[in-house]
């Protein structure tokens, strides 16, 4: 529960963004919603300057100490993916800084699972947050 | 509705981060500063050492394993922060609690700006007498 009313907000979020900016005057269009386990963790860290901040503390994240004292170094890392293949996120926004509330929303969310967004522009608009599923 | 700008440094201990959001966005809105917001009870503490607060506005229910009223008290003991709480919590036995740790205020939630200010004022004020009474 703790993890699944966030990520519910955040879906809801990034598919009203997608019908209400990057399809709108479309035709047809695609957004794909995707909830997978990530297998590696090295994935996700992807050279994307807007990413840069937050992977150095996430990156330690990945190493925690379990109640029971032990380090668990193989948490079940998921990964929430919402795309779409409309227009395209506007160039000039910088998604981490808006004043549009349901961005802030999604970064807030994400940052109270303790997620890590990333934004893949290059075809539509592309945001993949990962997270430990514990 | 507040003619005058409030003045004061606040920390926010408060796990639901778009809750957290809302008072911030009051607290500045009524003038207030706000020196960290914190989501967990080990946060808040180290928060409340770092930044200086006047006031800590707390929620009770933190997840992780110190709660709201653990991390008032030792907040109350090692630096003599004011607290007030900020709680949809309100049975007996939490309040009973929350009582002994001498909080300055308990906001129930649903609130608005109005009993933010209010409680605030009164704790900061209440804080100021206290410490003059001991000068």
């Amino acid at each position: 529960m703790d993890k699944a009313v966030p990520l519910g907000i955040i879906v809801n979020e990034l598919v009203s963004n997608s019908l209400k900016h990057t399809f709108s005057g479309e035709k047809e269009g695609e957004i794909y919603i995707a909830l997978r386990r990530s297998t590696e963790y090295s994935t996700l860290q992807e050279n994307n300057l807007e990413n840069y901040g937050n992977t150095k503390s996430r990156q330690q994240k990945n190493e925690r100490t379990a109640p029971n004292g032990k380090i668990e170094n193989k948490e079940e890392k998921l990964i929430l993916i919402v795309r779409d293949d409309g227009r395209g996120f506007p160039e000039k926004l910088y998604f981490r800084n808006t004043t549009s509330l349901g961005l802030q929303l999604v970064t807030t969310l994400a940052d109270q699972i303790e997620g890590k967004i990333i934004l893949d522009r290059s075809r539509g608009t592309d945001f993949k947050i990962s997270f430990f599923s514990k | 509705m507040v003619e005058k700008k409030a003045e004061g440094r606040i920390l926010v201990v408060e796990d639901e981060h778009i809750v957290a959001m809302g008072i911030k966005r009051m607290l500045k809105s009524l003038g207030y500063t706000v020196t960290g917001v914190a989501s967990s009870g080990e946060d808040a503490v180290s928060k409340a050492e770092s930044t200086f607060p006047d006031v800590v506005l707390m929620d009770i229910m933190l997840k992780g394993d110190m709660d709201g009223v653990e991390a008032a008290k030792e907040i109350r003991e090692r630096f003599d922060v004011p607290v007030v709480y900020l709680t949809a919590y309100s049975d007996n036995k939490i309040l009973e609690r929350a009582k002994r740790t001498e909080p300055f205020g308990y906001i129930i939630k649903p609130f608005d700006e109005r009993d933010l200010y209010s409680s605030i004022e009164v704790a900061l004020q209440r804080y100021r007498k206290e410490k003059e009474k001991l000068e």
